[in-house]
């Protein structure tokens, strides 16, 4: 996806291509890839930024164990 | 026999408890078809005949004893092999270095086996349950008893394929983004992606623990039941399974329910063959008497890339020791593709769980707040041959980024994002191509609905009879006269 389309928070969270590519070959143990890095730059990219508006309303009460007991309480009350 | 073999489990238990058949005749009639036919469709990796005939025997010796007789007595099944099956080596799909024999059978499968059930084997599923068409090293990827030619789908391939070739009643299939619903839309059969905590996991393979679901796959919607009211309940083995009532209700009427749809500019990326039998699906439930209403899907897209970075990142953390021990278990694209999830950020993964119970409330009060069901596509478009979606295929229509990446032939488009919900959807026959092959649709329902979805997918195929359907190698031959 277009670098230009991020936002400035989530584009400094990832990294450049040259630093995905050295981190997912110290993971695998296979040799960096550059190209891939940046295929996978932006996928991701794009996901991220179609999350945004979701990822950018969590607040600090909210837990993931929430879900669970969300789904219990919407069977019992609709 | 062919005729027992084509129908359904409640035409074969009847037919079991009459005495009409035994179930070593009935497990030696679908293994005699396996033998048969499953060269060219590839639907198991291990046919556990010895095995499958002697608990056939065993069932035999019990009815002929008068015990009473369990929901599936005598009813050949198989399972996905990712399932453990005690003394059994489940291969996930992958070429592992280091696989040992499981010591116990996976909590799901003993339930199955506990109400009378005969397992004839391992089936056929993609690497790792991580590629939509099936890509598998061991033994190629399923292929579809339609058009042998094409993909029986993913992951959960072997499974659909062996149910539409009527190799077995049932199988016990998986589901992290599509894998039970998208094989069984390309296939023209049915399955079940259940509510979180329904059915146990212990035993099962794990990708995404946040996502993963097993599930029933059989040939109609009251299969189905029978297979996940045997399955389902809690279990001390997997803390997340809940225990809540399932009664599975008769055939519902269609009359007067209201299912929901989504309104047309959400059907776009659809193929004119998807779009013209989901269509003929909603009009046959409004001539059956239910109501339709428009609904705008709320956040369509942000809830799948939530799903894609959820099951991306899971999926990199489940499988990020053996890429590097074990290299030779990953084909070059799974592997390529499992890197995405080293790319989303902790902080994003954790938001990504921590918004999960808010966006579900928000879901379900907006589309279920006044209606029964949702009616969804299941899959863009037909199966695609195999030369268009395998790797190394001359001309690739399909991005290898699917599961990463919404495009419009993203074949997890309309299935994905009600694992990260955490809503049932029973995916159905819904029609067929100009060209004959079958296409599905999915019934979506307020969590723990079950009961409910496969009253109204009975009613349907009821109304429809798209699941009585064979393949074309599969039509009995006109009686001669």
């Amino acid at each position: 996806m277009p670098a230009a389309a991020m936002t400035t928070s989530h584009r400094a969270m990832l990294p450049d291509a040259d630093a995905l590519a050295r981190k997912i070959a110290a993971i695998t143990g296979d040799a960096p890839h550059r190209a891939l890095a940046e295929r996978l730059l932006a996928l991701c990219g794009a996901q991220l930024t179609a999350a945004r508006p979701a990822l950018d309303r969590v607040e600090p009460g909210d837990e993931p164990a929430q879900h669970a007991a969300a789904l219990r309480d919407l069977a019992k009350h609709g | 026999m062919d005729e027992l073999l084509d129908g359904d489990i409640a035409g074969a238990a009847t037919a079991l408890a009459r005495g009409a058949v035994s179930a070593r005749e009935l497990t030696q009639a679908c293994l005699d078809r396996i033998a048969a036919r499953d060269g060219a469709l590839r639907a198991f990796l291990q046919v556990e005949a010895e095995s499958a005939l002697a608990r056939a025997d065993t069932l035999d010796r019990a009815r002929r004893g008068g015990d009473a007789l369990a929901p599936l007595h005598g009813i050949p099944i198989a399972r996905k092999d990712l399932f453990d099956r005690a003394g059994r080596i489940a291969s996930c799909g992958a070429k592992r270095k280091e696989a040992h024999p499981a010591e116990a059978t996976a909590t799901c499968l003993a339930r199955l086996d506990a109400a009378g059930a005969v397992d004839l084997g391992a089936l056929n599923m993609s690497e790792h349950a991580f590629h939509p068409h099936g890509l598998n090293a061991l033994a190629g990827p399923a292929r579809s008893p339609w058009d042998p030619a094409r993909t029986a789908g993913g992951s959960s391939g072997g499974s659909a394929a062996a149910l539409a070739a009527r190799f077995v009643f049932g199988s016990m299939g998986s589901d992290s983004g599509g894998s039970i619903r998208h094989p069984a839309a390309l296939c023209g059969i049915t399955g079940l992606l259940p509510t979180p905590g329904r059915i146990s996991r212990h035993g099962m393979m794990r990708s995404s623990p946040a996502l993963d679901a097993a599930g029933p796959m059989a040939r109609t919607a009251r299969d189905c039941a029978l297979l996940f009211a045997a399955a389902a309940g809690a279990d001390p083995s997997d803390e997340a399974t809940v225990q809540i009532s399932f009664a599975p209700k008769p055939a519902a009427t269609l009359r007067n329910r209201t299912i929901a749809r989504p309104h047309d500019a959400q059907l776009a990326s659809l193929s004119p063959d998807a779009r013209v039998v989901f269509e003929q699906a909603a009009n046959s439930f409004a001539a059956e008497g239910a109501d339709i209403v428009e609904v705008d899907l709320p956040a369509w897209d942000v809830l799948n890339a939530l799903t894609a970075i959820v099951f991306a990142s899971e999926v990199a953390a489940t499988h990020r020791r053996r890429l590097a021990d074990d290299p030779g278990a990953y084909s070059p694209e799974v592997r390529e593709r499992m890197a995405a999830g080293f790319v989303y950020p902790a902080a994003d993964y954790l938001d990504a769980l921590r918004i999960r119970a808010r966006m579900t409330r928000s879901f379900v009060a907006t589309v279920f707040a006044r209606t029964d069901a949702l009616l969804l596509p299941c899959s863009p478009d037909v199966a695609p041959r195999l030369d268009e979606v395998m790797p190394g295929a001359a001309q690739r229509r399909y991005d290898a980024g699917a599961y990463t990446l919404a495009t419009a032939a993203d074949p997890g488009r309309f299935t994905r994002a009600l694992n990260y919900l955490g809503l049932p959807a029973l995916a159905l026959p819904g029609g067929f191509s100009e060209a004959g092959l079958p296409l599905g649709i999915q019934l979506a329902g307020r969590p723990f609905a079950e009961a409910t979805l496969f009253a109204l997918g009975e009613g349907f195929q009821q109304a429809t009879g798209h699941h009585r359907r064979l393949p074309p190698g599969l039509t009995p031959a006109p009686r001669a006269t």
